[in-house]
């Protein structure tokens, strides 16, 4: 049964992994660094950092592909409980809150599944074609971009969980996948500024999305400073990131929290409109 | 007796088309793609004011339609590229799980028959969602004759007319001959197309909803999600590819990419044959 639940997660995982591998993972060498690896997932191209306009932006959105897809299904766990089976849950399930952290834990795990598939069959496929050099760094900064992309798709799932209670699911995940394509297109404004132009420092700091990018950034308080490019280390450090979209996270949990315990059980069907 | 069927079938298509023209959904992606233009269109004003006419960019290349524009400035264009495989579906594509889901469909086929029903959904979707995709373009394209004028012929890549690149470049548009003929009908004819190919999507999503009981609606979204994506990223998918065969890059104006015109073809005729393979299958399941 448990793997049947996360049976979707493990396919898409696996699929999106082998895709990503033979796609970003080409050394010219035939020997790559797990932290180079790692880079090559967060935007890189070879030995240049991601750049600012259209086309990385479009590689960038395939990198983000397995994480829109777990948005798809991670996106009405906790709406299908109030549409669905709200009466059967919630007269045997009074304690919400109890319920809300019981679900969320059910997003992490799913979450986690995909996680591991997925870098898992990424790192599994580099290592069948190439010769993958490990170092303790490398180990740190997977864990790091882990851990970026894990807490900013549970945020986004949520999200998308939220608004569907309110507009449906349809609408919901529309207005999430907007969002996060209106911060990737802001970036490409970015590119006809210069390095030290204060706009694309201001560009950079306000777009929550360019904190997923590992080569944009500073490692030093984390130890990585010899392993990151970063490219615009005046502006982002991996440490306010991870901060940063901690914090966002912890706002949609916040919000979550007060939406489930003043929403009633939804009367009428707001896919289809009947009762 | 079929005379009478094609008859009757024209008639609940149109009521079904102005019934839907009047949903929200529609209106509200309608509203998007106006405000993705007159965005573009304010960003235009501000960036070429004051500029002479004659060095301005012919005025369907700043359009947000317009591959020209994504080399220049791609903010606008993007979002568009990337949003339109969900707003594709917006318009129609929830149409036969709404009405299946509140079991309406029932009362409709009993009047109708299910084969009347079914198709006249199709076909009104594709109407629909095409003139809902067609509709802002065309008026772009008044706004910036009547803004900026009808005389520039530039180029925003900055090439000069009697280059090599430039030749080379316009000579790979699709029509290129009506291109150089008349830049205003090969815009025309490029949204049309545009226009015919976002219907072909709405009306693949309403035919892919209903080989199965949709609970979520989000669900619907999926299938075209999946296959305009797939185009995108085929190329590093299955490495580099001579030819592109990202959607865009058929339906959009001005695109200068090789394209795979034939691979383009079998896949329009594909998805139209599906859908209606689809929608007669579904025509045929029992209701209850």
């Amino acid at each position: 049964m448990k793997g049947g639940k996360y049976g979707g997660y493990v396919v898409i995982a696996v699929v999106c992994g082998v895709l990503l591998s033979f796609s970003r993972i080409n050394p010219y060498t035939g020997q790559i660094s797990l932290q180079e690896l790692v880079l090559q997932l967060s935007g890189s191209q070879g030995e240049f950092t991601m750049g600012l306009y259209y086309g990385a932006m479009v590689d960038f959105g395939f990198l983000m592909l397995p994480f829109f897809l777990y948005q798809f299904y991670g996106g009405i766990q906790l709406y299908r409980q109030f549409c669905v089976a709200s009466v059967y849950v919630f007269s045997r399930t009074t304690n919400r809150i109890k319920w809300y952290f019981t679900e969320l834990w059910g997003l992490c795990k799913g979450l986690f599944v995909l996680q591991v598939f997925l870098q898992g069959t990424t790192i599994l496929v580099a290592l069948l074609r190439w010769e993958v050099v490990w170092t303790g760094d490398g180990w740190l900064l997977l864990g790091v971009h882990v851990l970026l992309f894990t807490l900013w798709t549970l945020t986004m799932a949520l999200g998308v969980n939220l608004l569907a209670l309110i507009w449906g699911s349809s609408t919901g995940f529309l207005v999430v996948f907007a969002i996060q394509a209106g911060m990737l297109a802001a970036l490409c404004t970015g590119s006809k500024l210069e390095l030290a132009d204060p706009a694309l420092a201001r560009l950079l700091f306000l777009d929550p999305i360019s904190r997923l990018v590992l080569g944009w950034q500073n490692g030093e308080t984390i130890g990585l400073e010899e392993v990151l490019p970063a490219k615009y280390s005046h502006v982002l450090a991996l440490s306010d990131s991870l901060l940063l979209i901690a914090l966002m996270m912890a706002a949609v949990v916040a919000v979550g929290l007060v939406v489930i315990e003043k929403k009633d059980i939804l009367v009428s069907n707001l896919e289809t409109g009947g009762a | 007796m079929k005379k009478r069927g094609s008859y009757m079938l024209l008639r609940i298509t149109r009521s079904q088309i102005v019934f839907l023209m009047r949903q929200k959904e529609a209106v509200l992606t309608f509203c998007v793609l106006m405000l993705l233009v007159l965005a573009n269109f304010l960003d235009n004003c501000q960036e070429f004011r004051g500029y002479d006419i004659m060095a301005l960019a012919h005025t369907t290349k700043m359009g947000l339609l317009s591959w020209n524009l994504v080399g220049y400035k791609a903010d606008l264009s993007m979002m568009l590229i990337q949003l339109y495989p969900l707003l594709v579906v917006c318009p129609a594509g929830f149409v036969l799980a709404k009405e299946r889901g509140t079991q309406e469909h029932v009362l409709m086929i009993t009047r109708m028959g299910s084969g009347t029903y079914y198709f006249s959904k199709l076909l009104s979707a594709f109407v629909v969602t095409a003139v809902v995709f067609v509709i802002p373009f065309l008026a772009e394209m008044v706004l910036y004759v009547i803004t900026f004028s009808a005389k520039p012929m530039g180029d925003l890549s900055n090439w000069s007319a009697y280059d090599s690149g430039y030749i080379d470049m316009v000579r790979s548009y699709m029509f290129s001959d009506l291109f150089i003929r008349s830049p205003y009908g090969y815009a025309v004819v490029k949204v049309l197309l545009f226009g015919f190919f976002s219907g072909l999507m709405g009306a693949f999503g309403v035919a892919v909803s209903a080989l199965y009981r949709v609970k979520f609606r989000i669900t619907v979204f999926l299938p075209t999600f999946i296959l305009l994506n797939l185009s995108v990223y085929a190329k590093v998918i299955w490495g580099e590819m001579e030819k592109s065969v990202a959607w865009y890059n058929f339906v959009m104006l001005h695109e200068e990419a090789a394209k795979n015109m034939s691979v383009f073809l079998v896949f329009l005729v594909v998805i139209a044959v599906g859908s209606m393979g689809a929608i007669g299958w579904a025509s045929r399941r029992d209701c209850l």
